[in-house]
């Protein structure tokens, strides 16, 4: 989903950008008026906008959640809270509901939003040394961060290594005659197994090569690491951090 | 098992868990909403190897990995992590001291059933935050008693825990040459300890 680019947003210190995301979606879970909505959308449009990410790839996100947002927005409008505002047929819409339905919906979207706009513009490298920093901040938790972000980006270095894998296996058991495509449970279960085998022993001999190298190069945990980039916080940063505060607290007094 | 030998499996096992993330298919073809994912068998496969711990990272990473590549639904993908997490370390927990076939298709089964009760009680505390409604509301919508709605998500989680602990039964008995030699190795490593 990372799409590079040079915007101020895109530039801003990961770690920042990990914690006001999630300050934000947690406030709006926690707004009770619709002023506070208005403010908390105002400030995420002018996010997007100075991202230079197209809004329409951000709203790709939300379409591969769109049913549980439906079907969200559905049970409230029928809820029968408030006045009656119309009659149609069985279904009885309320006044209140829809405000409710439109909450609930406009919530939703808020979060995916916010989310998908952060992984856009912040790169799962640089987030998983954010999570390290951050992590190593709590007491006694510093080796475990370092592990934690050293799993997380041989990871990502090997899912599409895994993905082609994955492929080559699934043709050369098709090949042979696998039940994949096999429409009975059984014969599905068959199918999978004919590929996760393989696919697991070739990920276990790949572990030892990666162990093996890792041991070569002298790998020895976060002791005595050096990094090559060091994340360093800006002047910008301390700007961002105080706007999103100042926003975050407005939001909930207003 | 040496430590840089552990991260390389929890790494590669989770990258595999991500790419398994990606297919889904329904289990029954009547029922398309119950979707079935077979990425916790590598992390289950883990946590027999390598420790319950490094089972449940691999759920983590998988599941960080997942958001950052699809993105959208934290609160689903945070969901996702408890219940995987729970399930593959009540799996694995027992069979790090008893390594035998016996113990892990036993823990497997009372981790099936505790997984699915801790989803329900999930559902129970998240529901109300997420709809903005309370679960007898929902439940009436949908012309059901609230204990026929959580018999549901219970049933759910039952046939999708148990589906994965089917299949990896199976696979364990074929990789567990490779069980067996971490096996020896830790055998090796406490005699030196001694």
């Amino acid at each position: 989903m990372y799409v590079p680019g040079d915007s101020p947003v895109h530039a801003l210190d990961p770690r920042l950008k990990l914690l006001g995301f999630m300050g934000m979606i947690i406030t709006i879970f926690a707004v009770r008026s619709a002023h506070g909505y208005f403010v908390m959308y105002a400030f995420l449009f002018v996010l997007i906008i100075l991202s230079k990410v197209s809004p329409r790839f951000l709203l790709r996100s939300v379409k591969s959640i769109w049913f549980l947002i439906l079907l969200a927005g559905v049970f409230q409008l029928f809820s029968g809270y408030g006045r009656v505002l119309f009659e149609f047929g069985p279904f009885v819409v309320h006044a209140e509901s829809v405000f409710l339905a439109v909450e609930v919906v406009s919530r939703l979207i808020f979060v995916v939003l916010c989310a998908s706009l952060m992984t856009v513009t912040t790169s799962p490298i640089e987030l998983s040394d954010a999570v390290e920093s951050l992590m190593g901040k709590l007491p006694g938790m510093k080796r475990f961060a370092h592990e934690l972000a050293m799993v997380m980006s041989i990871s990502i270095r090997f899912v599409p290594v895994m993905a082609e894998e994955a492929e080559n296996i699934l043709k050369a058991q098709t090949s042979r005659g696998a039940p994949i495509d096999d429409r009975k449970f059984t014969g599905k279960l068959k199918g999978i197994l004919s590929v996760a085998i393989p696919l697991i022993v070739l990920s276990l001999r790949r572990a030892e090569e990666i162990a093996l190298a890792m041991e070569a190069r002298g790998y020895r945990g976060w002791e005595g690491r050096t990094r090559f980039r060091e994340l360093r916080w800006k002047a910008k940063d301390t700007v961002f951090a105080m706007m999103v505060s100042s926003i975050i607290i407005l939001c909930l007094f207003i | 098992m040496s430590k840089n030998k552990r991260i390389a499996i929890v790494s590669v096992m989770s990258a595999l868990a991500t790419v398994m993330m990606f297919i889904e298919f329904p289990i029954f073809p009547q029922a398309s909403f119950l979707k079935f994912d077979p990425s916790e068998i590598p992390a289950l496969i883990t946590g027999f190897m390598a420790g319950p711990l490094a089972g449940v990272l691999v759920v983590l990473v998988k599941d960080v990995l997942f958001f950052f590549a699809k993105s959208g639904d934290v609160i689903g993908v945070m969901m996702n992590f408890i219940a995987g997490a729970s399930f593959v370390f009540l799996s694995t927990i027992w069979y790090k001291w008893k390594r035998t076939k016996r113990v892990a298709v036993i823990s497997m089964s009372i981790a099936t059933i505790v997984s699915a009760v801790v989803m329900v009680m999930l559902n129970v505390v998240v529901v109300p935050i997420y709809f903005k409604m309370t679960l007898s509301e929902i439940a009436s919508w949908a012309k059901m008693t609230v204990p026929q709605l959580l018999a549901i998500i219970f049933a759910f989680n039952l046939i999708k825990f148990g589906t994965v602990s089917l299949i990896t039964v199976p696979i364990y008995k074929r990789v567990s040459s490779f069980f067996k030699v971490s096996l020896e190795e830790g055998l090796q490593e406490r005699r030196i300890e001694e």
